[in-house]
């Protein structure tokens, strides 16, 4: 085709506009979240003790945590949607779960406790953790995949492994409704697993389906 | 980004960049001729670009895809931003695209050399078809898919897509001039 008549056609396709991408994140977020949603209330169940647990602050810290996580990572995903963008300068917004955790991990140190410190950090459920914040976040990563094609990364597969960590953050926020295990040391090691998958996972996904 | 910050340090770079970004914000009000102009000052200056850096079939491909990355991302730029650093990342982007594909595809033809005897030559099967597909870009794949095996309209395409109907011929255009050069 000559490049003539590709510059003519683009042109008279100027009126054919797309929405930011922010917007379209969001759409397909919040189209996502309730599947995900259900799929938690009907798979698992918000563990039968909630109200009591909600006076413990380290089962409310799960989700600071979590939240800590999911909502930086969604930040960057918009950022790296830009070509020109890179991860310098936002990667520290990754600090923010590492440090909240850092903090709780410590203040949990320094309180007394029931259980030894290996009892905690093994928990009751880390193998329905792994399994179940993968596929809590299947959904969402789904969602934040479509929603990011209609950005232009120029690292698809680090756009994708963020979007990884985006959607395991929020996937981690429903799964800690059910979880019984509260020790930030239980978190630290088992959600982290869990969301590394989940990353790596996207990191592929957005190797292929991020291009463009 | 070695040309991006040699240029973006340049005087002339910098205004050339502030004049495409006003031209890129006046086309986003609807201003089709200022949209034209400014395709039409990114071809040269792509033209260029390509031509020190790949050899010709491909620069001419690689300034192409840019200008389709350019038309189909052009909401990715913020007015508030330089347009130079919008503009080179997208061809940076392309550039290396194009590398990543020549030694693909030069990887895809000896493999290929060894199932055509195994088949005798036969009619291309689905999985080879689907092998070649996978080659093209997504949004080419997808509307060759739908509009040449699937038999929907231009039209509908457009619509399952969010393709404009013009993209779509030309991706399918392009998709089908690239399988073509894969086959032979």
């Amino acid at each position: 085709m000559e490049t003539d008549q590709l510059i003519r056609t683009l042109a008279v396709d100027n009126g054919q506009r797309s929405l930011p991408v922010g917007i379209m994140l969001a759409l397909a977020l919040l189209a996502a979240t309730p599947l995900s949603t259900a799929m938690l209330l009907l798979g698992l169940g918000i563990r039968p003790d909630i109200m009591v647990a909600m006076r413990n602050p380290f089962f409310d810290l799960k989700f600071v945590v979590t939240l800590a996580l999911a909502i930086p990572a969604t930040v960057i995903s918009l950022h790296l949607s830009r070509p020109e963008a890179s991860l310098h300068g936002w990667v520290w917004l990754l600090l923010a779960p590492v440090l909240v955790l850092a903090g709780a991990i410590m203040s949990e140190m320094m309180l007394p406790q029931r259980l030894p410190m290996l009892a905690r950090l093994v928990g009751h459920n880390s193998m329905l953790c792994m399994s179940a914040i993968p596929i809590l976040s299947l959904p969402l990563l789904a969602a934040a995949m479509l929603g990011l094609r209609h950005g232009a990364p120029s690292r698809p597969a680090l756009a994708g492994a963020i979007a990884g960590l985006l959607s395991a953050g929020f996937a981690a926020t429903l799964y800690a409704a059910h979880c019984t295990d509260d020790s930030p040391l239980f978190v630290a090691t088992w959600y982290t697993i869990a969301v590394a998958g989940v990353a790596g996972l996207g990191a592929l996904i957005g190797a292929r389906v991020l291009r463009y | 980004m070695n040309e991006g910050r040699k240029a973006v340090g340049s005087r002339r770079w910098g205004e050339r960049s502030e004049r495409w970004g006003r031209l890129m914000v006046a086309a986003r009000a609807g201003d089709g001729a200022a949209y034209e102009q400014l395709l039409r000052e990114l071809d040269r200056w792509l033209r260029a670009y390509y031509a020190r850096r790949l050899p010709y079939p491909a620069a001419e491909d690689a300034r192409q895809e840019a200008l389709l990355a350019i038309h189909a991302k052009r909401h990715t730029y913020s007015a508030s931003k330089p347009f130079g650093a919008w503009l080179a990342a997208i061809a940076r982007y392309k550039w290396i695209d194009r590398l990543r594909e020549a030694s693909r595809n030069s990887e895809l033809s000896l493999h290929e050399e060894i199932a055509i005897e195994g088949h005798e030559g036969a009619a291309i099967s689905a999985a080879a078809l689907d092998q070649l597909l996978g080659q093209l870009k997504p949004a080419q794949e997808r509307v060759i898919r739908l509009v040449k095996l699937n038999g929907l309209s231009i039209a509908h395409a457009s619509g399952a897509t969010g393709q404009s109907a013009a993209l779509v011929k030309i991706n399918i255009h392009r998709g089908l001039k690239k399988l073509a050069a894969l086959i032979s």
